[in-house]
């Protein structure tokens, strides 16, 4: 693993801040929300035992059947759909046993009219068409009672559309309406005079297609839904006994003053309930609230609402918009105080950032739980509070994490680049390409640039050692000489000496000896001298093709006996060099070639212009470099020969070409052809020297 | 009367064993450790010929201010340099010192008598009379081995007898290539390719001294040298 990467990975670790701040934030949320839940139960607790004594006693004496009636602020349109009633959707259902016949009843009152919709929905395979009667069709028949009379109208139209209504028992009960018939039923939308003030109603539908006449029955006993009774027949066959036996249904108006006391107790951002034991609402703060008291919902963006959702996401329940007047209250909240426990629930609206919290709190009058108080808080607040300090700690976070990781990063590639380049130059430095005293951040402050200065110490001490190394040879062969020298002229004498056959014979084996150390330390000489004969070299302008071409054929005469081949272009190379000692480096070259090889194997030169010199190669046949030992190959004093031949070899040959090729500024290398084809030695010469 | 030859040489072993060779060829021999005393010696009776170490003692360039001195008081004295270092021969062949001949110490008694000889008999030719002359003349240039006189276009060219020899092995044939091995041989000296090379550059500078149109030293890379037959160089004389 590289440095930066170790350190960037390192850098990661600055992302624990941001998710320890999350961490806090998921706590603080919940702090938040424990305490909202706990003031709301107490204050719903509150508000059910603070409840006023005539309520209570309303509430114990409440008729068995009602259909909740709203004041509407707007009048509907007499058009058959719900949509413009604040409710919309949440009538009063009336269902057969079987479910086969329902009624949607809403009920509102404005400006001293009641407005009624009837929705009549049948959950059954309609009726083959031969067995409608010619002629039947759906009816509705309504009752309405109130301290003034009786109403009664019979709505049957030949068509849907606009009505005109007339009540037939003679009261003056003008009134229109809207049929529409839908493909499961029908709707009947209805406007009707007398604002249904202390109304009962009662009604009858007979569905064409059922054959069969419905009623709304008496309650017998509290069930989910109030019950429709039927019978088959049309309206008319069981009209004769119907009014007795209906079940009259009170219209009950919402119960304005406990809506104002109710009120309060609410607040700008809280709301207070009371529902019946379905939850129907009974009353409402609100309603005594002007109408546009509330608050628009703050505008959030999806991001916000997102990152609201991460925090507090799996306690709160998505929702759809809530109903700005609702009918009827469901939820967690409500049910359980209806089943006399107080509980409080959570949930967000999809679009909107609002997250409610609701309480409920049963109001239980002689042991029975006869309605609920329902507090409910908009919490905008608190989400605006969460959502901007969550947003200032996320953002402040991981933009600290985030500079701190690019510092961290750069500071890593920094420290990589510049631990590159030291150890480039010092790799290059070992291979003579740098001197030690051009080593970058040498005057660097740090532990770096301390150890730069460190390799550059090591570096001269190398050199320093190296030198002593490569002149050790020639200072050596200085001091052996003169003792050589009396070894020599003693031998000298003494063989002028009489001396028996024994004697002699010793005398030519310690001469012999002599010979050898003598051509030893004249090759340890020899590098040194050659130093001294590049330095007095003669430079001069020549053509190197020519050169070597004349000192190819010398090696042809010499060795007579084996392949030498040449291989140049005939075109003039002129090299500004010493000729004397290039020939010199071709002659060890070939000679090195020529003497590692057997008589069979072709040694071939070869000359040819490169991108800014020449390049002269030597190759051979026969002969193979070992794979560890082809970067000391051109030191001093290094022999790869795998035979020691009768003359003492020192390898100064290939040594001695390096330091003539490195005086033209040129470079040798040697490599082993491939698939054992022989070894080639190539010497590039730059032409501009 | 036998001839004087002295020694200087600071090594003890090596000035007696010179001395017992030379004695045994019949030459009178003195042997000097330092410069001081054979000077002081030599002040009062010069020698036929000397032979000088080029370290004595401390001093590591002791031997050419001696030879320098000595060539104050003599300039036909003959003197041959000893030398342990290859460096000290480009100040010696450059003759500024004076030097008749230099030698390796790596030479055998029988090539250092030999110089001896070749020496004493030059010395001889130069001061006497002139017997059976063998004269070698290869266009403008005069060879004579007994006198181991060189002359181009009727000049001297001053040679040290290792470079005559050289010389001479090489207008011998001319034309023909000469390695460097032959040319040892041929020079009777010891010595290493590359010590051959800078003889011949010696000796070709010293023809072009005499004549800066001098072009018959061949090089042939890779092989050895050659004189060039005369024709090229315009003599009027040819090939003998």
């Amino acid at each position: 693993m590289k440095l930066k990467s170790k350190l960037v990975a390192l850098s990661l670790v600055t992302l624990l801040l941001p998710w320890s701040g999350w961490k806090l934030l998921q706590e603080m949320e919940r702090y938040l929300r424990e305490a909202q839940e706990t003031s709301l139960l107490a204050s719903a607790r509150l508000v059910a035992s603070a409840l006023p004594l005539d309520f209570q006693t309303r509430l114990s004496f409440a008729p068995d059947a009602y259909v909740p009636m709203r004041g509407l602020r707007h009048p509907p349109s007499l058009d058959g759909y719900d949509d413009d009633w604040p409710e919309a959707g949440q009538g009063m259902e009336f269902r057969t046993g079987d479910g086969t016949v329902s009624v949607s009843l809403l009920a509102g009152r404005h400006a001293e009219r009641l407005y009624l919709l009837f929705a009549v929905r049948l959950e059954m395979a309609p009726a083959p068409s031969g067995r409608l009667a010619h002629g039947a069709a759906d009816q509705l028949t309504l009752l309405i009672r109130n301290p003034r009379g009786l109403l009664r109208y019979t709505i049957s139209p030949g068509a849907p559309g606009p009505l005109q209504l007339r009540s037939e028992t003679g009261e003056a009960g003008q009134g229109e309406g809207f049929w529409l018939d839908t493909p499961r039923g029908f709707r009947v939308e209805l406007s009707l005079p007398g604002g249904g003030v202390d109304s009962d109603i009662a009604f009858q539908v007979a569905p064409a297609a059922t054959g069969q006449t419905c009623w709304n029955a008496p309650v017998a006993a509290r069930q989910d839904a109030p019950g429709l009774a039927c019978r088959a027949g049309t309206s008319e066959d069981i009209a004769a006994d119907w009014p007795a036996r209906a079940a009259w249904a009170n219209l009950m108006p919402e119960w304005r003053r406990l809506s104002s006391w109710l009120a309060g107790f609410a607040d700008a951002s809280s709301r207070v309930w009371l529902v019946d034991r379905d939850g129907w609402v009974l009353a409402d703060s609100d309603s005594a609230r002007m109408p546009d008291g509330r608050a628009p919902a703050p505008q959030t963006t999806w991001l916000q609402r997102w990152l609201y959702r991460l925090v507090a996401g799996s306690r709160t329940d998505l929702q759809d918009e809530w109903p700005a007047d609702p009918m009827r209250l469901t939820g967690h909240a409500v049910e359980a105080a209806l089943n006399g426990r107080e509980a409080t629930s959570w949930s967000q609206e999809l679009d909107t950032a609002v997250v409610r919290n609701s309480a409920g709190v049963p109001v239980v009058i002689d042991g029975r739980v006869l309605a609920a108080i329902v507090v409910q808080n908009s919490s905008e607040g608190l989400l605006l509070v969460t959502n901007r300090a969550l947003g200032r700690l996320l953002f402040t976070t991981l933009a600290l994490a985030i500079g701190l990781a690019g510092a961290l990063w750069y500071f890593a590639s920094r420290l990589s680049r510049r631990v590159r380049r030291l150890s480039g130059a010092v790799s290059g430095a070992m291979e003579d390409r740098v001197e030690p005293e051009s080593l970058p951040l040498r005057s660097d402050r740090d532990e770096l640039g301390e150890l730069a200065r460190n390799n550059e110490k090591l570096l001269r001490a190398v050199a320093d050692y190296s030198q002593y190394l490569q002149t050790l040879a020639g200072k050596l062969s200085h001091e052996l000489q003169t003792p050589l020298a009396i070894t020599r002229s003693s031998l000298d004498n003494l063989s002028n000496q009489d001396l028996d056959a024994d004697s002699r014979r010793f005398l030519e084996r310690a001469r012999e000896g002599v010979d050898r150390q003598t051509g030893i330390v004249r090759a340890m000489s020899e590098a040194s001298r050659l130093e001294a004969a590049i330095e007095a070299a003669e430079w001069e302008r020549v053509d190197l093709s020519g050169l070597v071409s004349r000192s190819v054929a010398g090696y042809q005469t010499l060795h007579a006996g084996r392949r030498v081949s040449l291989e140049a272009p005939e075109e003039a190379m002129p090299l500004q060099c010493a000729p004397d000692l290039l020939a010199q480096a071709l002659d060890k070259l070939v000679g090195n070639a020529l003497s590692l090889t057997g008589p069979d194997d072709e040694v071939s030169v070869s000359l040819r212009r490169a991108d800014a010199g020449y390049e002269l190669a030597v190759r051979n046949t026969g002969s193979r470099l070992p794979d560890d030992f082809q970067d000391r190959l051109f030191d001093s004093l290094v022999s790869v020969r795998a035979r020691r031949g009768e003359e003492p070899h020192l390898g100064l040959g290939l040594y001695i070409v390096r330091l003539v090729v490195a005086a033209h500024h040129g470079e040798v290398t040697a490599r082993n052809l491939p698939d054992g084809a022989g070894v080639e030695f190539l010497i590039r010469l730059p032409a501009g020297v | 009367m036998a001839r004087h030859i002295a020694i200087v040489e600071d090594e003890a072993s090596i000035r007696h064993n010179y001395e017992d060779a030379l004695r045994r060829y019949g030459y009178q021999v003195s042997g000097f450790a330092d410069r001081d005393s054979a000077l002081a010696a030599l002040k009062r009776r010069l020698p036929d010929l000397v032979i000088i170490d080029v370290g004595l003692g401390d001093e590591v360039e002791g031997g050419f201010d001696l030879c320098r001195e000595l060539r104050g008081l003599s300039r036909s004295l003959p003197i041959i340099f000893l030398t342990a270092r290859d460096s000290d021969l480009d100040v010696i062949s450059g003759l500024r010192l004076g030097a008749d001949d230099y030698l390796t110490k790596d030479i055998s008694i029988q090539h250092l008598v030999a110089r001896v000889v070749a020496l004493f008999r030059r010395v001889e030719a130069l001061s006497g009379g002139t017997r059976d002359e063998q004269l070698l003349e290869r266009g403008p240039l005069k060879f004579s081995v007994e006198r181991m006189e060189v002359s181009w276009k009727d000049t001297a060219v001053p040679l040290t007898v290792t470079e005559f020899w050289i010389l001479h092995s090489l207008i011998r044939h001319p034309g023909h290539v000469r390695t460097r091995a032959q040319l040892m041989d041929d020079a009777s000296v010891l010595v290493d390719d590359q010590t051959i090379t800078s003889h011949i550059k010696r000796i070709r500078r010293k023809f072009v001294a005499v004549d800066p149109s001098f072009d018959q030293l061949d090089t042939v890379y890779g092989a050895g040298y050659r004189w060039k037959p005369a024709g090229s160089n315009g003599g009027a004389h040819g090939a003998a």
